[in-house]
């Protein structure tokens, strides 16, 4: 299944995930995790919330459906360095769908704050949610990968 | 009011609630990192133990036409039932496990031997009830949605009928969990959207085609002459696998102690306060090793809701450390027997199904003192958080 609309129809998508509302701006599928339930759409963002209903349902933060064994995780290579990826478990193939399909709109994606140049792409059986301690500074949550069975590097 | 004004806590300082987060944290990483073969042969054991008894169970009653058969095979079926339920299906889908990266044994690949679909239940439990533990109009575990639990929740004359409805739920657990997720109380008010309804719908109806099919179709069949007596057995060991496991989550967070909490309460809540709340918020029960197996070791409730992820069979070394963090930090930790534990929830059932002007209401003496504590500014406060927000899966 593809997107409606210039080259992004050429990325074929899950199902689920092609199921997910489009945003007609951009015309790709509005993430699970950056959807706030109030009609705005940004779609970068990572709404906490929805991050946290992720990690704890065991949900998809691309697809808003269960997970599969080969839980996947995408970020940039200071946070799969730091094993801190901020961005919720996904599908391996809502994953792998999103990295070629998200960068090449030119602003930042899945979660980052700027562009990204080299993705990681990090396989695992498990992670650890972690809950921000202070209200103050950075208020995300974060995700530990606490089984790691591939961990890959592919260009922005 | 916020959390941080809940009295049982108002003695600490701020310093003092994020030190203990941090003691909390502690423990947690000891976890984490002592993680190992010994926990993986723990819960292979219990899989294997489980399975053989499930099989000899199956087994014996295919001769339940006479009676000791009958008996013996019943109850080895509901002891089965009863381990899969609480100290495999429920841990496993909470991913206590999935660091072992055994694709079996996952949260995501698991289905229990119950009614409910497991991807409703991650939803409904997992993510409803511990993110929001017993915070009223938010955990829908708080009666289930059909007995009043707390004082705060409006009287209705239905709730005479509580002791009815509370025998009711027991008796037929696995269904009334089957139906937990949809949020009768959502489709009531016309709340629910109809395609995530539908699909809900379908998914329970697979599963219950699935649950009956084997207990009540396939087995009796394999037993031939022997239908009948094994088709009563299974729904006997159902039955006691109803009672058990409704009676060990009754215990979690209904007895006298175990605090009750409003959506006002968790705004602006910190990792800290949030443990605070788990703890406040749950209930343990005392037993010996084998009580807590087949409890699937949620007699260490308050050790579950603070790392519901971590191997349940880890929580006794971790609650004796929680206990002296309680006692330390003069936080309250609520424990008993467990016909002592079942008894005041049952008092409380039975209590709140008449008009609070009727009855008396508990006045638990907080704890002295010790530091000032302010409240926070409204410059100070953080935007509101609502983390239930709508039903709707897949709506922008």
């Amino acid at each position: 299944m593809t997107v409606d609309g210039d080259a992004r129809s050429t990325v074929p998508l899950p199902a689920d995930l092609a199921d997910r509302p489009v945003d007609p701006r951009r015309g790709v599928p509005v993430p699970f995790v950056s959807d706030a339930e109030d009609g705005t759409v940004e779609i970068g963002r990572v709404v906490k919330k929805r991050a946290i209903r992720c990690a704890l349902s065991r949900i998809c933060g691309l697809c808003g459906i269960s997970l599969e064994w080969g839980v996947t995780f995408v970020g940039s290579a200071e946070e799969a360095g730091a094993n801190a990826f901020h961005y919720p478990p996904l599908h391996r193939g809502c994953a792998e769908a999103a990295l070629r399909l998200y960068p090449a709109l030119g602003e930042p994606v899945l979660g980052q704050p700027a562009r990204v140049d080299t993705w990681a792409l990090v396989v695992t059986g498990g992670f650890e949610l972690e809950r921000p301690a202070s209200r103050h500074g950075d208020q995300r949550v974060a995700f530990h990968a606490n089984a790691v069975s591939e961990d890959l590097r592919l260009p922005g | 009011m916020a959390i941080s004004d809940v009295k049982e806590y108002t003695h600490l300082s701020e310093a003092e609630v994020e030190e203990l987060g941090r003691e909390l944290d502690a423990i947690r990483a000891e976890i984490e990192a002592s993680r190992g073969a010994a926990d993986a042969a723990y819960i292979n054991r219990i899989i294997t133990i489980q399975r053989r008894l499930a099989a000899a169970g199956r087994i014996t009653l295919f001769a339940s036409r006479f009676p000791p058969a009958w008996v013996a095979g019943t109850l080895m079926l509901g002891v089965a039932k009863i381990l899969e339920n609480m100290e495999i299906g429920h841990n496993v889908m909470h991913g206590q496990w999935d660091w072992m990266n055994d694709p079996e044994i996952h949260s995501s690949n698991w289905e229990w031997d119950t009614a409910q679909p497991a991807e409703q239940w991650k939803h409904s439990h997992n993510y409803v009830h511990h993110q929001f533990t017993n915070v009223l109009g938010y955990d829908n575990d708080i009666g289930y949605g059909i007995l009043r639990m707390a004082r705060e929740q409006k009287w209705h004359p239905a709730n005479l009928g509580q002791p009815v409805y509370n025998t009711l739920l027991a008796l037929l657990f696995q269904w009334g969990v089957a139906l937990h997720d949809l949020d009768l109380e959502a489709i009531r008010k016309r709340r629910k959207d109809p395609k995530e309804m539908k699909r809900q719908l379908r998914q329970i109806g697979r599963k219950i085609r699935r649950q009956i099919g084997k207990d009540y179709v396939l087995y009796p069949l394999l037993s031939g002459p022997a239908f009948l007596s094994t088709l009563k057995a299974n729904a006997t060991a159902n039955l006691i696998r109803n009672v058990w496991s409704y009676m060990i989550i009754f215990c979690g967070h209904f007895p006298d102690g175990a605090m009750h909490f409003t959506e006002e309460e968790i705004e602006d809540e910190t990792r800290a306060e949030w443990y605070l709340r788990q703890m406040l918020g749950s209930a343990n029960f005392e037993g010996g090793p084998l009580l807590h197996v087949m409890s699937g070791n949620l007699g260490f409730q308050i050790e579950h809701h603070l790392f519901p992820d971590l191997p349940s069979n880890r929580y006794a070394e971790i609650s004796v450390r929680v206990r002296a963090l309680c006692e330390r930090y003069g936080i309250p930790y609520t424990t008993g027997p467990l016909h002592r534990q079942y008894g005041q929830a049952l008092r409380t059932i039975w209590k709140l199904s008449l008009p609070n002007g009727m009855t008396s209401e508990p006045d638990p003496t907080p704890p002295p003192r010790r530091l000032p504590r302010r409240r926070l500014t409204d410059a100070e406060r953080p935007v509101r958080r609502l983390e239930t927000g709508s039903w709707s899966r897949r709506s922008a």
